[in-house]
């Protein structure tokens, strides 16, 4: 089971070598690559510390999600950024429950401001 | 992990933000409830480990207006809500899950064995009978009216 992250700056860091063993391993999830988003995944999940999962095997690439990275989530109902905060190899060596961070911003709200940020510069 | 607390009969969850379709929405749970299975087990009431077929669901409190509850489900169109009893009527056991005291997992398939090999078209069945439990989809009061995402790839 993952951990509620104590400080959210700090991510588990994960070694190159486990990242290029399961890149390799990794088919693309259909609906992540239909949706354009990082990952596919269902917003109302919680796992006991109230952190929401997914498996590394919605992902669309392996190393666009891991801990430590920001990434869009899709489902049918939506499109959600989220941090992942860890993956937990407790169920399967090959395919790590990803434990996420939902965060309480829109993804358009996002592209907004960094539109914003890009085009006032003087 | 299961909390202590009992589950009220009466208690109102809040089953789902939904899709615009039935069909959907029952895509969408049984697609949860399978990969749930193959990633949690459960304790059930024998002391039994079982695989959690579950999806969340979330405790309406008395005094809470729904729009809190389904805020970050902006995007969803429509929800499903449905009391304890109705559930537990219809064959479901509603199991108080995680730390958060509102977090509830609908138990679509109990008593299954601890490996299985992924009985998809029963869960497909569970989810179409949790939705009719549920009753009809309802306008989910939060939408802001965005684009369906899930519309561009089907």
């Amino acid at each position: 089971m993952s951990r509620a992250p104590t400080n959210p700056w700090l991510a588990e860091q994960v070694d190159q070598a486990l990242v290029e063993r399961l890149t390799e391993r990794h088919v693309p999830n259909r609906r992540a690559v239909e949706m354009r988003v990082d990952l596919f995944g269902d917003p109302h999940r919680e796992d006991d510390d109230g952190l929401s999962w997914a498996r590394l095997s919605d992902a669309r690439s392996v190393e666009d999600v891991v801990p430590g990275s920001a990434i869009v989530m899709g489902s049918s109902i939506g499109r959600y950024l989220a941090k992942v905060v860890a993956w937990d190899f407790e169920v399967s060596d090959d395919d790590p429950v990803v434990t996420l961070e939902l965060l309480p911003v829109r993804p358009s709200e996002v592209t907004k401001l960094l539109e914003r940020a890009r085009t006032s510069v003087a | 992990m299961l909390r202590a607390d009992a589950v009220a009969d009466d208690l109102v969850v809040v089953v789902r933000a939904a899709p615009a379709s039935v069909e959907d929405a029952i895509n969408d749970i049984a697609v949860d409830a399978l990969e749930s299975g193959q990633t949690y087990v459960v304790q059930n009431e024998r002391g039994e480990r079982e695989p959690l077929f579950g999806v969340s669901v979330f405790a309406l409190r008395a005094g809470v207006p729904l729009i809190e509850l389904l805020s970050r489900f902006d995007e969803a169109p429509s929800y499903l809500e449905a009391q304890v009893g109705a559930l537990q009527s219809a064959r479901f056991v509603v199991l108080p899950t995680g730390a958060n005291v509102d977090h509830f997992d609908v138990q679509l398939l109990s008593g299954q064995a601890e490996v299985t090999d992924e009985p998809a078209a029963v869960v497909w069945e569970a989810a179409a009978r949790l939705v009719a439990a549920a009753g009809e989809l309802r306008p989910n009061p939060a939408y802001s009216g965005g684009q369906h995402p899930f519309s561009e790839g089907q």
